[in-house]
């Protein structure tokens, strides 16, 4: 099984005749060994550049270099990518630039990143996409919106819902889009959808139909990716998420607290039997998993505990968050392999805790981020020693993620240990060098004494910045 | 954990200037062109490499050699987070070197085709020349000044696409 190789070096290498190497190779005579290379290779570097327009400048190098950008498969219009960043930003030659890129019939491409802001009005850029789509784009990332209509008598302003082109929804080599629309309303037309789209994310978007999520669903028979990130999505009241090729669900819900708006609102139901990946950062979320027997790996994250300073009711937060999580962890998760979960620390959620253990009788890897907590809590217990025996018999890696010395988290840790029938890792890692320096050793020290099921059981203690 | 790689199959490379490398048989499967050879039985012999010299040679074997020694990234994603981070690392040191070098790397490694490490090394180009003007790109890849568009094809090239010569 060992793969180490002895490469043996005949002479030593310090010996080697350096000097005369140099003359038999480029490294003296400095011939243009670059542009003898293959055109496949000088894809590559072009394609590996940061934008299209980068590319197109290398078409005066010389005339090897002359057409070389316009088989570049990946282009990037970026109206910010410019070689002078102070230079002033001329709309019209923008706009022709993105036409001849995307009219060159000579340019061959399959994926497609646009980002103009609100520069231009909708008519150009749902040019621009159907442009696109009759090249037989397989992957786009757009990033525009329309300019704000200002209400001179409610001194507001009003945006242009943005209506995408029939054209995008039934393009048939469409894999993957990627729409960022700086919370502008998105509407969906009334045509038939995405025949081959794996991949969708919405980032940025809001959405005012309140059966938007639904019907987007049903337009993407084939979806095995999606990502909501700092969307707005109002609903009625339940969102229900069914999509049988779904295998990756992502709700990142980062800024809308700050916002003031509620993200993905209402009551979740998740429904994909085919679901390997979930993972929720946000507002706290109800959820109701339905069919979700493929789920692996499970990351929750209230968001309400990113936000540290917001006030002395984390406390109670992070316990509604938990007791959410209880009422709507009803579900059985025959896969899950790996859970990672943040929460705080009280009898509560250790019951809780202990519940998703036992609705997963493969879990095999907890990752536990537990918060320090603003109101103590008071009648810290521990559940009944009953349901603890039965936690065990797949949990093979525990790892705190943030870990400070607490009577309470060693509680945990002292439980694990206890019950850990086939435990092989328990990692307790600090972020807080300070901490760790002070208190890593000790802490080591007392969980060694700790009684455990699985005698072979590995600990570490772990500085992670 | 045995001592395998003592016993294991060896193969033998030769420079241009006539130095023979002896590697281990799994780095040198890193080589799509070597593993083609051994595949069809030809690689029992000093396989000479006449267009490699030995500094360039002695990159791509210790490139080699980091990359089939480390676990490749099928089944335990978990577990190889570590390795991927390790090899990561040992990628960007290895691409520090001059760029003269890079280009004969690159050569050798499409000579060989190694997949990976062309990828590294044209990234390792491109970003080299990332925002710089043309002239600056010339300079640093030593472009052939006998070869150059001439100021009319050039005007023509830039006209064509003034947004991105602004």
């Amino acid at each position: 099984m060992s793969m180490s190789s002895s490469f043996v070096c005949p002479k030593v290498t310090e010996t080697m005749p350096e000097t005369k190497l140099t003359t038999a190779s480029s490294r003296e005579t400095r011939v243009d060994m670059i542009s003898n290379l293959p055109d496949t290779i000088l894809h590559l570097i072009l394609s590996r550049l940061p934008s299209t327009d980068e590319a197109i400048r290398t078409s005066i190098l010389s005339t090897r270099w002359r057409y070389l950008w316009t088989s570049v498969h990946s282009l990037n219009l970026d109206w910010s990518s410019k070689l002078k960043p102070y230079a002033k930003f001329s709309k019209t030659k923008f706009k022709k630039f993105v036409y001849s890129v995307l009219l060159n019939k000579a340019q061959n491409f399959d994926s497609l990143r646009l980002c103009c802001l609100d520069y231009y009005n909708m008519s150009t850029v749902r040019r621009w996409i159907q442009a696109a789509s009759m090249r037989k784009v397989k992957s786009l990332d757009l990033m525009f919106c329309a300019k704000a209509i200002h209400d001179r008598f409610e001194r507001t302003d009003r945006y242009e819902v943005i209506v995408l082109p029939c054209c995008l929804f039934t393009c048939d080599s469409l894999e993957s889009l990627r729409l960022f629309l700086y919370r502008r309303p998105l509407s969906l037309p009334r045509c038939n959808g995405f025949p081959a789209l794996r991949v969708l994310e919405l980032n940025s978007v809001h959405c005012f139909d309140h059966d938007f999520i639904e019907r987007l669903l049903e337009i993407c028979p084939l979806l095995q990716k999606l990502s909501l990130i700092d969307s707005l999505i109002r609903t009625l009241d339940a969102v229900y998420i069914t999509c049988p090729k779904l295998k990756t669900l992502r709700v990142f819900n980062w800024n809308n607290l700050l916002h003031g708006s509620e993200g993905l609102c209402g009551c979740v139901t998740v429904s994909c039997p085919e679901l390997v990946s979930f993972e929720y950062v946000g507002p706290r979320g109800h959820f109701i998993f339905e069919k979700v027997d493929s789920l692996k790996k499970a990351v929750i994250l209230p968001e309400d505990m990113l936000q540290e300073e917001i006030s002395c009711e984390l406390g109670d937060t992070c316990i509604d968050a938990a007791r959410d999580l209880k009422s709507s962890f009803p579900a059985f998760f025959p896969n899950l392999k790996t859970l990672e979960l943040t929460t705080t620390i009280d009898a509560f959620t250790l019951n809780v805790l202990i519940r998703i253990i036992r609705c997963s009788p493969n879990l095999e890897s907890l990752h536990l981020i537990i918060q320090k907590e603003l109101i103590k809590p008071e009648n810290w217990e521990l559940d009944e020693v009953e349901t603890w025996r039965i936690l065990t018999r797949h949990l093979k890696r525990v790892e705190f993620l943030e870990f400070n010395v607490e009577n309470q988290k060693l509680d945990i840790v002292r439980l694990l240990l206890k019950h850990g029938n086939v435990l092989r890792e328990m990692v307790l890692s600090w972020r807080n060098k300070v901490e760790y320096n002070e208190n890593s050793a000790e802490t080591m020290n007392v969980v060694s004494k700790f009684y455990k099921a699985a005698s072979t059981v590995k600990l570490t203690a772990l500085l992670k910045n | 954990m045995s001592t395998s790689s003592s016993s294991s199959k060896k193969i033998v490379l030769k420079s241009a200037d006539n130095e023979t490398f002896e590697i281990d048989e799994i780095v040198a499967l890193e080589s799509q062109a070597i593993k083609n050879m051994i595949e069809d039985e030809c690689a029992d012999n000093v396989i000479p490499l006449g267009n490699i010299d030995s500094k360039t040679l002695s990159k791509i074997i210790e490139y080699c050699k980091k990359h089939a020694e480390s676990p490749k990234k099928d089944d335990n994603a978990d577990i190889d987070e570590k390795a991927v981070e390790d090899l990561k690392s040992f990628d960007a040191e290895f691409a520090k070197v001059d760029m003269p070098l890079i280009q004969d790397i690159l050569m050798a490694a499409n000579f060989l085709n190694i997949d990976n490490l062309i990828g590294l090394m044209c990234r390792t180009i491109a970003d080299r020349i990332k925002g710089k003007t043309p002239e600056e790109i010339r300079k640093i890849l030593n472009i052939n000044k006998n070869d150059l568009l001439s100021p009319e094809q050039e005007a023509k090239a830039r006209e064509e696409n003034s947004w991105a010569f602004d």
